[in-house]
């Protein structure tokens, strides 16, 4: 394995699970997360000539993975793994009562709010790291949060009191 | 920080630990008067544990990494190829370039032949059989299908016809003929048109200037040690004699 290889798996592999925890969580569906982290992964490998070590991978990464997304959200794709993986429906699914009246609830969100929701709450970015994984203000990242958990309370009161 | 709809645009802030001391203080102080904003905050903080505790868990990402690096090894392979196959075509074209300019820019081997033989012949006059007199002329020059009087008439403004003989030139037997001034000597050599139509050209071949030209019958070389230009003109001269 040549020196960028190794660097690769130092600096980007460590992220391959909090990338399909997120990509499952926000599409819903194993094989589309599969496919998503797959991409994100193999774009990440073909732009890491031109990655800063000094920069922040995981938000790098997280943003690569947003943006693929919405691309596969233009193109009208559903599930499109090249390689699915049979276990990945237990593997990265919610499984309990309470986890799958979590999970409905956040696909009743708009995307945008699913994002921010997932990225602040699940995955612990702050609010200036999400401004920058998407690109947008923090004015904005910060009304899509507060909205995003208000409509959430909503929809679990018995959870969230 | 007392007005509500001001401390709720700065929750996210808050649960994410980004606010600056300051703020935080007048935060929490705007928290310990106002119930309504308190519960909310806690609400929402149970909102996010309760989101950690159902989807925080981390799956096993050991297949998907597996079928990457196998994505990335074809990955490297195909660039890998697409490089080699760019660089060979690149080689390719180069060489090809090369062997056309050399082509097209290395002068054919008349011109070498009658560059050798002035300078050998002429400037530095070896022993050759020449033929000087008018009978002699007009007998070589019969061989190329010229007679005496063309032959004489070739010659440049102020030149007069020296001496002559038939030579080997690249394979084909030419008319040499001297022509001088009597302080410059050039040499003209003549042909029958034989062959395909050759680009006319001058080239430098050592000391000497070497300017091919071809009529509707002839093909000739004159040689001359003068600069390129006169060379041309000389050519272009005789060529229209002929």
């Amino acid at each position: 394995m040549g020196r960028r290889e190794d660097d690769f798996e130092r600096v980007v592999l460590p992220h391959a699970r909090s990338l399909l925890r997120f990509a499952s969580r926000l599409t819903g569906n194993p094989f589309q997360a599969d496919d998503l982290v797959q991409e994100t992964l193999l774009c990440a490998w073909r732009g890491f000539r031109q990655f800063d070590p000094d920069t922040n991978a995981h938000a790098w990464l997280f943003r690569i993975l947003v943006n693929a997304f919405r691309q596969q959200k233009r193109k009208g794709r559903t599930s499109l793994a090249t390689e699915p993986l049979a276990h990945a429906v237990q593997a990265t699914q919610p499984s309990t009562h309470e986890s799958v009246e979590v999970m409905q609830a956040v696909h009743r969100l708009s995307s945008d709010q699913r994002i921010v929701l997932l990225l602040a709450a699940v995955e612990g970015f702050k609010c200036r790291e999400i401004s920058e994984i998407l690109d947008i203000p923090i004015g904005t990242v910060m009304s899509r949060l507060s909205r995003a958990r208000e409509v959430m309370r909503e929809l679990l009161s018995e959870v969230v009191r | 920080m007392n007005d509500c709809a001001g401390v709720w645009r700065r929750v996210p802030l808050y649960l994410s630990g980004e606010m600056e001391a300051e703020e935080r203080e007048a935060f929490e102080a705007h928290l310990a008067k106002c119930p309504a904003c308190a519960v909310k905050i806690a609400e929402d903080r149970n909102l996010d544990a309760a989101l950690r505790s159902a989807l925080g868990d981390l799956p096993d990402a050991s297949r998907l990494e597996q079928v990457l690096r196998r994505r990335i090894s074809g990955d490297r392979k195909r660039r890998h190829q697409a490089w080699a196959g760019a660089i060979a075509a690149s080689l390719m074209l180069l060489a090809v370039g090369i062997l056309a300019w050399a082509r097209w820019t290395r002068p054919p081997q008349w011109y070498a032949d009658a560059a050798l033989d002035h300078r050998t012949e002429v400037i530095e006059g070896q022993p050759r059989h020449w033929r000087s007199s008018d009978v002699e002329i007009a007998e070589v020059s019969a061989k190329a299908g010229l007679q005496l009087a063309q032959v004489t008439a070739l010659g440049a403004a102020g030149y007069r016809l020296e001496r002559a003989k038939i030579c080997g030139i690249g394979g084909r037997r030419m008319l040499h003929l001297v022509f001088s001034n009597g302080t410059r000597t050039y040499s003209l050599f003549v042909s029958s048109q034989l062959g395909p139509a050759e680009t006319v050209r001058v080239v430098q071949r050592g000391a000497e200037q070497v300017a091919g030209f071809e009529t509707g019958r002839f093909r000739g070389l004159v040689v001359s040690e003068g600069s390129a230009a006169e060379c041309a003109e000389l050519a272009y001269a005789t060529a229209k004699r002929l």
